[in-house]
């Protein structure tokens, strides 16, 4: 009966332990779940990879929205400026959410939700799981439309690097956890019509707001109290989130 | 004052309908529950 | 079963069903209807009582409306989500009645702020629509509401229809004040205290009262006549599934 399934990282040490042997089970708990996370995290990556189903149209998807957008700006440098960071954020979103939608579509297929949910794994677990990789997918994302969007439009973005990946990543982390979430509870409506934008979008507008805000400031070069502030409600947001998503996850995966 | 007319009854009017739909609805319920309507209470 | 007064069913998973312990509003219930109509149709009198405001004129007074319909809207968010928070821990479909009554009022109640408001800022700024954080914040719990409604829609089975919008209850109410913040943030604008006189504020107060009655009352009218509805079509339902009743033909 054991070895019937190939284990993941975590519970491969354990193999072969005896019934007696359980309770040591309780102190590598920690080790099972990070296991379980990795192995979720790089099954999703690797299949992704092999499959490329929804990165390119991601990327594909931004770079459009990018391109229109800095069509429609050839203004001049100060109204530019002021327009540029909620415009790439709005594109940033938008791609995010294609992506987003489709962070659980592999398990929508085939009845694959019910053998996720019976492996042992809690579905807290598949959330920070599936949240890791969409802040990677959304990582890849503006790593390529925020140098577009400086090539485009001269508008200083990366003036000050690191200002702008800690932005970048705080948004990042917002997006993904309030729409993972959302994409899971939009997984579970059976209908087929794309729910994930219509509630994502309510939910995400502090996150495009306060990232477009302090992108906006620090092409403006002010990184002051205001700065920290906007990215303070970045972070809060976040952290909200991560905790109402690894919390609420078990009641959207019943049944 | 037309504009706080206009606001008030624009309020009134939306309130007062939606409490008239729901007389409505209440109405055909009892009625299709009329021989077995539950106990009234308080 | 029809002949049990307290109708409750469960099925195999111990769930309730909907239509536990049906009763009907008695006289206690329609002396509060009665009053709390009585109370909003003296709202015109309450509000031409109050003294007119020296720059806006009578227009201000759309202010006893706005407020209150706008603080009720926060409000059927929070019963929405904290109904849906108590239906996570009791199972009980009566929670997810409250949820969707509070649903209804608060977008009735927040589509007449964005309208009240709006009529406002054209006295006011001379504009239908402006991004002023109040206007902003109120649009994005109208979204939240509509969403939550094609949520519902899109739903058929009572108990993950009610697990499902619950989540998002719960999502919309955690959200509803980091937008309040960013919006507010936004504009630069600390909001000032509205400077007004006692009589004005008194009339606000008085305002503010006879809404929440009024929308407290409507609740429960709403709520009882969801379960009333659950009660029917669970009485609908056919005894015996379509396809055996095939068979045994």
């Amino acid at each position: 009966m054991h070895g019937a399934f190939h284990a993941p990282y975590g519970l491969r040490k354990w193999r072969h332990a005896e019934r007696d042997e359980y309770e040591k089970y309780d102190e590598y708990t920690e080790t099972i779940v990070t296991g379980q996370l990795w192995w979720m995290i790089h099954k999703d990556l690797i299949s992704e990879w092999r499959g490329r189903r929804a990165w390119p149209a991601m990327i594909l998807l931004g770079i459009v929205v990018v391109v229109v957008f800095s069509a429609q700006m050839d203004l001049p440098a100060e109204f530019k400026r002021q327009m540029a960071a909620s415009l790439l954020w709005v594109a940033i979103f938008f791609a995010a959410a294609l992506s987003l939608d489709r962070s659980f579509a592999s398990e929508r297929e085939d009845g694959c939700w019910q053998a996720l949910l019976l492996y042992p794994v809690s579905p807290s677990t598949v959330y920070l799981a599936k949240l890791a990789v969409n802040v990677v997918s959304l990582a890849a994302l503006q790593c390529v439309l925020i140098p577009l969007f400086v090539i485009l439009t001269d508008v200083p973005l990366l003036s000050h690097p690191w200002a702008m990946l800690l932005v970048a990543l705080l948004g990042n982390a917002g997006i993904a956890s309030a729409g993972t979430l959302l994409s899971a509870l939009a997984t579970r409506v059976h209908k087929g019509t794309n729910l994930t934008v219509l509630l994502a979008l309510p939910t995400a507008i502090p996150v495009v707001l306060a990232a477009a805000e302090a992108t906006r400031l620090l092409t403006e070069g002010q990184i002051d109290r205001s700065w920290w502030s906007w990215n303070e409600l970045l972070g809060t947001f976040a952290a909200v989130f991560i905790v109402a998503g690894t919390v609420l996850m078990d009641f959207v995966a019943e049944e | 004052m037309t504009t706080f007319a206009t606001a008030y009854l624009i309020v009134w009017f939306t309130l007062t309908a939606y409490v008239l739909l729901l007389v409505a609805r209440q109405r055909r319920m009892l009625h299709l529950l009329d021989g077995e309507a539950p106990k009234p209470c308080c | 079963m029809a002949t049990d007064s307290k109708n409750i069913t469960e099925n195999s998973r111990g769930l309730t069903a909907a239509g536990s312990d049906i009763t009907t509003p008695g006289p206690a219930f329609r002396g509060a209807l009665s009053v709390a109509a009585l109370l909003a149709a003296a709202l015109p009198a309450i509000a031409l009582l109050a003294p007119t405001e020296a720059t806006m004129g009578d227009a201000q007074r759309i202010v006893y409306l706005h407020v209150p319909l706008a603080w009720l809207a926060l409000l059927g968010l929070l019963t929405m989500a904290g109904a849906g928070l108590m239906y996570f821990a009791r199972r009980n479909l009566a929670w997810d009645q409250w949820s969707q009554a509070a649903a209804e009022l608060g977008w009735l109640c927040c589509s007449l702020t964005l309208v009240t408001g709006s009529l406002w800022a054209h006295e006011a700024w001379g504009t239908w629509w402006t991004w002023e954080p109040r206007l902003t914040s109120a649009f994005i719990l109208w979204m939240i509401y509509s969403g939550y409604f094609i949520l519902r829609g899109q739903l058929d089975d009572p108990h993950r229809r009610a697990r499902l919008s619950a989540v998002f209850a719960v999502v919309g109410a955690m959200d509803v004040p980091l937008v309040i913040v960013a919006a507010h943030w936004f504009r630069g604008i600390h909001p000032p205290t509205v400077p007004m006189e006692p009589a004005m504020r008194a009339v606000l107060w008085c305002s503010v009262a006879g809404f929440t009655s009024l929308f407290l009352v409507l609740l429960s009218c709403r709520r009882w006549q969801l379960q009333l509805q659950a009660f029917l079509e669970l009485r609908e339902q056919p005894i015996v599934q379509p396809d055996l009743q095939r068979t045994m033909r």
